[in-house]
Order: structure tokens, then C-alpha cells, then sequence
């Protein structure tokens, strides 16, 4: 990991070369170290070598599938991984997620948006397993004693409601799949409550409303997934 | 080993002298099947000749002798005889061949001659030894043949369901057929029941439960027949056979289909995601260039700039709207329905399927703010998201467009309304057909068709009209469902 006085690196994975020239000139440009690999294998290895801030991973690689090239990465690094995806099928996005991405963007993409979400990725702090209290803006979760806090105000959640938020937090950030949503908080019974996931969390973001407190939302990828976000 | 054999062979022939069977072989599993009354009293008649043709015989052969044997001789021969041929013979011929040979021994050979009589303890000990004896021998035979024909008929009936099973395991059901035919004697068929001719038997009901018109194992015996209620049990079983064969064919069919429907399917998908990556990777290439011209750019270029923009923002609308429609006609989008708040719904399609410089011209009005639906997002979003789309590039720069979430009677409607030209009465009619442009240009018309065809799938209703004051209205309506309330108690 680079320090945080350097500029922080981020390594694009794409096998196509313009692509590779104009993202580079555009991120050098908003000031960071530019890494390049074009195509899977190279991309791992360097990942490993180069132990870079962030990954910019294009889905269809000529060697190897995007999903394999994150879950080889994640085998040894947690580095932010963003992928940059053309097809409107979800599958391999969704693929991709659960194997450790962190979010995508669809091409074309307005480079204004992906230096955005760069930003939002590098500031992000991903509490680990062991925090009993996680804070974001001015919402705080206590795990131990299941409460929400937002601001003075306690806030009453159902036990779903509750771990829902918790696996939001623990990723704060992160794109997570509704197949994943529905594994980690109903386990095997998951499919009968697929329908009404939305209900879930449209009832957490209105419990979550309170006004004149910096409170993080939960956005929607349609047909993908949720984030739990400050943006 | 040949000694046995023509024993047996010798055997066989005195057997079929006796009992007048020509296929003896066959006999057990042909009787099942049995094609005339008249064979069986027929049987009967020939066997009663016999019989009295045997005593007339042993009667003959005592009388010469019987100077030299005694009474009693005679009755040990008269019961010999009895005993041996009833054996061989079937029922009712053994009784018969008893009662006449006690009747005759009686009436010849014990003193006095030619009188029905029986005088003195010995001859009642020997009369009632005599029956006694006849009977015996003759239920035990009646048994030993009954078994016999028992195992032989289960030998017969498991030798021809295996040689069924082998023709059908080589898909050769004629083959099978002729297997049938040559054990009962009948004509056999297999048809659909509206064919099935007059005084024809349905074994089967049906044969393949799939099968429209249901097919029937039928069989004709050219002559009335008698099945007897085991006939019955291997014909219910042959049928089974068959039509287990037919279901596994059907199996084997279906699971070939869904296999080449898979195969070709990915194969599609591959070519679509190929396809959308080689057009929209040069597209965001292109645009992250013009991006950087931009920046460094001093506001002289700019219409250019834009001019290049909006051509690759045009290309990839293209390809978006040309795999859209494969991905329909192939039937590859499957809808996943999902509890819906219809208003929240409309904000995310506007964050998430509009392009924020069409979102910054748009306004969203929620007027049944807690009207629910049940729809899959996605699509109802690449539908309200084209309809929005639309609108936006057919509005004059200084006019909003207008989306709005109502409640009317069972239905939730969003409607898309703009200030723009609006739709020509010509074109109201045809505006959802495919390659329809009307005066449109940089459209391929398919847009709205494939809108139409995605709201068929979700069932959604897609209505345009004219906009009070001038501009176009589209609607999509979907029905109103009751709000999902989740009792679960909090945590305290």
C-alpha cells in the first residue's frame, strides 16, 4: 500500500489500448499513479507486485473472466475494485460482485463520474469484523447491544431491519448483490423473501430519515443491487 | 443326454395324443387368450370320447383275460389304468375314467356277472379303496398340473416381457408387437383412440399421458375371445412397457431440446455481450477523448464537441435498443418480480435509467404516494426510461417534461407527458410498431416497439395521447397491488 502522502496508484486491467491511453492521461491528470495490464493474468500478478489503491477491472478480458480475476485477487488483497462494464446482462456483474468487486460502472462512462466514484472508494473506511460500534456521519451502530444511533436519537429496527443495516455497514460503500443480501440475512429460506427485499429497505431508508443529521442512504443498481453510502 | 431327449420327445407326442393341444408350448399363456368357446367344449367332447374309448379297451382286454384273472386282478387293472391315463388327461376326463372303470369292474367281472351289485364286505373294501384311491390320485395330478402350468405360464409371460423389453431397448416396437401377436393370437396395434375400430380391445389407458389425442395398446381377435383375468394382468403389463418406452423417448426428446435451446442461447448471449463490448468500449473511449478536449478547449469547439458526443451517445442507444430486442425475441428476459412502492419506484428509475442531463429537465409529481406494485424494476424501468428519454429529446429547450404516479381504480399509471410536438393523428396508431419513425430522425423505430413488447412481459398497458396544450402523453399502467406489511416486532 502506497503511503498516504504519495499519490495513490490505481491499476487498470483492460485489453483494449486506447481505452488504456485516455483513462490513463484522465487519472494522471486528477493526480494519481497509473498502472497498466492488459489482460487478466497480468493483472493479477500485478496487483500483487504493485499492491496498488484501487483496481479498475474491465468485465470481459481476453484470458480470463472478470469474476476470476477478483476472486484470485481477493484470494491475498481487500484493494477496492471497480468494474468497468459494457453488457446489460447482470449475471456476470453480479458474478463479479460476490467474488469481491466493489462496485461497477457501465460504459460509456462520464469521466467526471468515475473520478467521483474513485474518490468515494479510496475515502472509504471499512470498519473490521471485530468493531462492536461502526459510525458513519452521524449515525453509529452498536452491535453488541443492536441499537442505531442517529445523532441523540435511538432508533427502533426489527431484528431483519437490524442485521440488514449491519451488513451495510461492515461494507459501507460496497455494491452488494441481492443474492447476497438475501444469503447473508435469511440463509436458506432466501428465495420466499426475494420479492419483498425492497419492502425491507424501503422501510430502513424511512426509518432512517431524520432530519438535519448527516445520514448515509442506501441507493439502489436496479437489477444488480444496494450501497450503503454518505455520498 | 439323447435318451432323455427322446423320451421327452416321445412324452410330449403321447401328450399331445392325449390331450389334443397342437402347441403345447404355447399352452398355458394361449389359454389366457382363448379365441372360441367352442374350443374349450370342444376339449371337453374329444377328452369324455377318450375316455370311454380307454375303458371300452381295458373292458375288452380283461374280459379275453379273465378266465385267467380274478376279480381283484381286474380291479388293480382297471384302477392302473385310471390312475395312469388320469394323469395325463385334464379334468373332468379322470373322474370320468374312474367312475367308468369302477362301473365296468363291477358289472363284468364281479360274480354275479352283468349286475350292478355288491355282495360281500371285501367287494364294498374294494369298491370304497377304489374310489378312495382314484380320488386321491386324482387331486394330487390335478394339483401337480395346476403348478405346472402355474410356473410355466409365469416362465412364458416373464420370457415374453423380456423379449418386449429387449426389442423396445432397441427402439424397435413392431418388432414388439409381432412379440405380442404370437402370443395371444391377436392383431395388435397401437393408435390414438379416435381411430380405434369397433370390437377392438383398449388394453391401456392411455399409453402416454402426454400424447394429444391420447394412443392406446388396442388388439383384435379375429374370432370372440375369452381373456381370462391373468391374460388381462400381462396385457396391462405389456401395455406398461410400451408405454414407459414411449415416455422415455419423450424424456430423451424433451432433455435433447432444452439442451440445444441452452446451448444456442448462450451462444446468443455471448455474441450480444461481444457485440455490446466492441461497440460501447470504442464509444467510452471516444467520449473520455472529447472529455479531455473539452477541458482544455476555450468554448470555441464546443458545438462540435457536442456534435461527436451526442453521434456516440446515438450509436450507443442503437446497440442498446438492437440487443434489447434480440434478448426479447429470444424470450432471454425472464421478469423477476419484486414488491414495489410505485413512487419510489419512479425515483430510482430517475437516478438510475435517465441521463442526468434529462433528469435536470424533469419533474417527478407523486400523487398516490403509498400505491404499491408488483413488477420487476428492471424492465419497468428500461420502459419508463425510454418513454422519459423520448420526451426529454422532443421537448423544446426551455419546457420541463412531467412524470406522474397516480392511482385510478385498480391500476397505477406513470405518465410521461412532454411540451414538444406531440404525436401526429397519423402516427397515433402505428407509434408502438417496430421500425416506425414517423418524422424522427437518428431513430431506428424501435425504441417504442420494444417498450410495448417489455410491457407485454411485465404486463404492463403502454397508451400515448395528446398532452392538454399541446405535446404527447405516454402511459404505462400496471396493477395495483395491497402493501406488503412485514410483522415482525421490534427490537427493544
Amino acid at each position: 500500500m502506497n503511503s498516504p502522502a504519495s499519490k495513490p496508484a490505481i491499476l487498470i486491467i483492460d485489453d483494449e489500448p486506447e481505452l488504456l491511453r485516455v483513462l490513463g492521461l484522465i487519472l494522471r491528470d486528477a493526480g494519481y499513479q497509473v498502472h497498466q495490464a492488459i489482460d487478466g493474468k497480468e493483472g493479477v500478478r500485478d496487483s500483487l507486485r504493485l499492491k496498488p489503491d484501487l483496481i479498475i477491472l474491465d468485465l470481459m478480458l481476453p484470458d480470463i473472466s472478470g469474476a476470476e480475476v477478483t476472486q484470485q485477487i481477493r484470494k491475498t488483497s481487500q484493494t477496492p475494485i471497480l468494474m468497468l462494464s459494457s453488457n446489460e446482462s447482470s449475471t456476470e456483474k453480479v458474478k463479479t460482485l460476490d467474488a469481491g468487486a466493489d462496485d461497477f460502472i457501465t460504459k460509456p462512462f462520464d469521466p467526471d463520474e468515475l473520478l467521483a466514484r474513485i474518490r468515494a472508494t479510496l475515502r472509504r473506511h471499512t470498519p473490521s469484523r471485530d468493531d462492536d460500534t461502526i459510525a458513519i456521519g452521524d449515525v453509529c451502530l452498536v452491535r453488541s447491544l443492536k441499537r442505531l444511533q442517529i445523532g441523540d436519537k435511538e432508533i427502533l429496527l426489527t431484528k431483519t431491519e437490524f442485521a440488514m443495516l449491519d451488513l451495510f455497514a461492515r461494507n459501507q460503500g460496497k455494491l452488494l448483490s441481492h443474492e447476497r443480501i438475501l444469503r447473508e440475512i435469511w440463509g436458506p429460506q432466501a428465495d420466499s423473501r426475494r420479492e419483498y427485499l425492497r419492502v425491507y429497505i424501503s422501510n430502513l431508508r424511512k426509518k432512517m430519515t431524520v432530519p438535519g443529521y448527516r445520514i448515509p442512504n442506501i441507493q439502489t443498481r436496479s437489477s444488480i443491487g444496494y450501497r450503503l453510502t454518505l455520498e | 443326454m439323447k435318451t432323455t431327449n427322446s423320451a421327452e420327445a416321445l412324452g410330449t407326442k403321447l401328450l399331445r395324443l392325449l390331450t389334443g393341444n397342437e402347441q403345447p408350448s404355447r399352452y398355458p399363456l394361449q389359454q389366457c387368450f382363448e379365441k372360441d368357446f367352442r374350443n374349450r367344449f370342444g376339449n371337453i367332447f374329444a377328452n369324455t370320447g377318450k375316455a370311454i374309448a380307454i375303458m371300452a379297451t381295458t373292458t375288452l382286454f380283461c374280459w379275453l383275460g379273465k378266465d385267467v384273472l380274478k376279480p381283484e386282478a381286474c380291479c388293480l387293472v382297471f384302477l392302473g389304468v385310471t390312475v395312469l391315463f388320469g394323469a395325463l388327461m385334464p379334468p373332468p376326463a379322470p373322474f370320468l375314467l374312474a367312475a367308468l372303470g369302477l362301473v365296468s369292474w363291477n358289472y363284468f367281472f364281479t360274480p354275479p356277472a352283468y349286475e350292478l351289485s355288491i355282495r360281500t364286505s371285501d367287494e364294498l373294501v374294494l369298491h370304497i379303496l377304489f374310489v378312495l384311491i382314484a380320488a386321491v390320485m386324482n387331486s394330487l395330478t390335478a394339483n401337480l398340473r395346476q403348478r405346472e402350468r402355474a410356473s410355466r405360464l409365469n416362465e412364458q409371460t416373464s420370457t415374453l416381457l423380456r423379449n418386449c423389453q429387449e426389442a423396445l431397448s432397441q427402439g424397435d416396437v413392431d418388432a414388439c408387437l409381432r412379440l405380442i401377436n404370437a402370443a395371444t393370437g391377436a392383431q395388435t396395434a397401437i393408435r390414438p383412440k379416435a381411430q380405434v375400430v369397433e370390437g377392438w380391445l383398449i388394453v391401456c389407458t392411455p399409453l402416454s399421458s402426454h400424447d394429444t389425442p391420447a394412443t392406446f395398446l388396442c388388439l383384435e381377435f379375429k374370432t370372440p375371445a375369452i381373456i381370462t383375468a391373468r391374460g388381462k394382468e400381462i396385457l396391462q403389463s405389456l401395455a406398461h412397457l410400451i408405454s414407459a418406452y414411449f415416455e422415455r423417448r419423450r424424456f430423451i426428446a424433451e432433455a435433447e431440446k432444452a439442451h440445444t435451446a441452452n446451448v444456442s442461447e448462450k451462444i446468443g448471449r455471448a455474441l450480444l455481450d461481444n457485440v455490446t463490448h466492441e461497440i460501447k468500449t470504442p464509444a467510452a473511449f471516444m467520449l473520455a477523448s472529447l472529455h479531455r478536449i473539452r477541458s482544455r478547449d476555450d468554448g470555441r469547439h464546443e458545438n462540435e464537441i457536442r456534435g461527436i458526443a451526442e453521434g456516440a451517445h446515438r450509436l450507443v442507444r442503437l446497440t442498446e435498443e438492437l440487443t434489447l430486442m434480440s434478448s426479447v425475441r429470444t424470450q432471454m428476459l425472464q421478469p423477476r418480480v419484486e414488491h414495489c412502492n410505485a413512487s419510489e419506484l419512479a425515483r430510482e428509475i430517475i437516478q438510475e435509467d435517465v441521463r442526468p442531463t434529462h433528469a435536470a429537465i424533469l419533474d417527478l409529481i407523486t400523487r398516490s404516494p403509498e400505491a404499491c406494485v408488483r413488477t420487476d424494476p428492471h424492465l419497468a424501468g428500461i420502459i419508463l426510461g425510454n418513454l422519459i428519454s423520448n420526451a426529454c429529446r422532443h421537448s423544446p429547450a426551455d419546457c420541463r417534461v412531467k412524470l406522474t404516479v397516480e392511482r385510478r381504480n385498480d391500476e397505477v399509471v406513470f405518465s410521461v407527458s412532454d411540451r414538444g410536438n406531440g404525436v401526429s393523428i397519423a402516427d397515433l396508431p402505428h407509434v408502438f410498431d417496430r421500425f416506425y419513425r414517423g418524422a424522427n430522425p437518428g431513430s431506428l423505430g424501435l425504441g417504442l416497439s420494444i417498450s410495448r413488447e417489455i410491457a407485454g412481459i411485465i404486463g404492463a398497458k403502454l397508451t400515448v395521447s395528446e398532452t392538454p396544450g399541446g405535446g404527447a402523453t405516454f402511459q404505462m399502467a400496471l396493477p395495483l397491488t395491497e402493501p406488503y406489511l412485514e410483522h415482525e416486532d421490534a427490537l427493544s
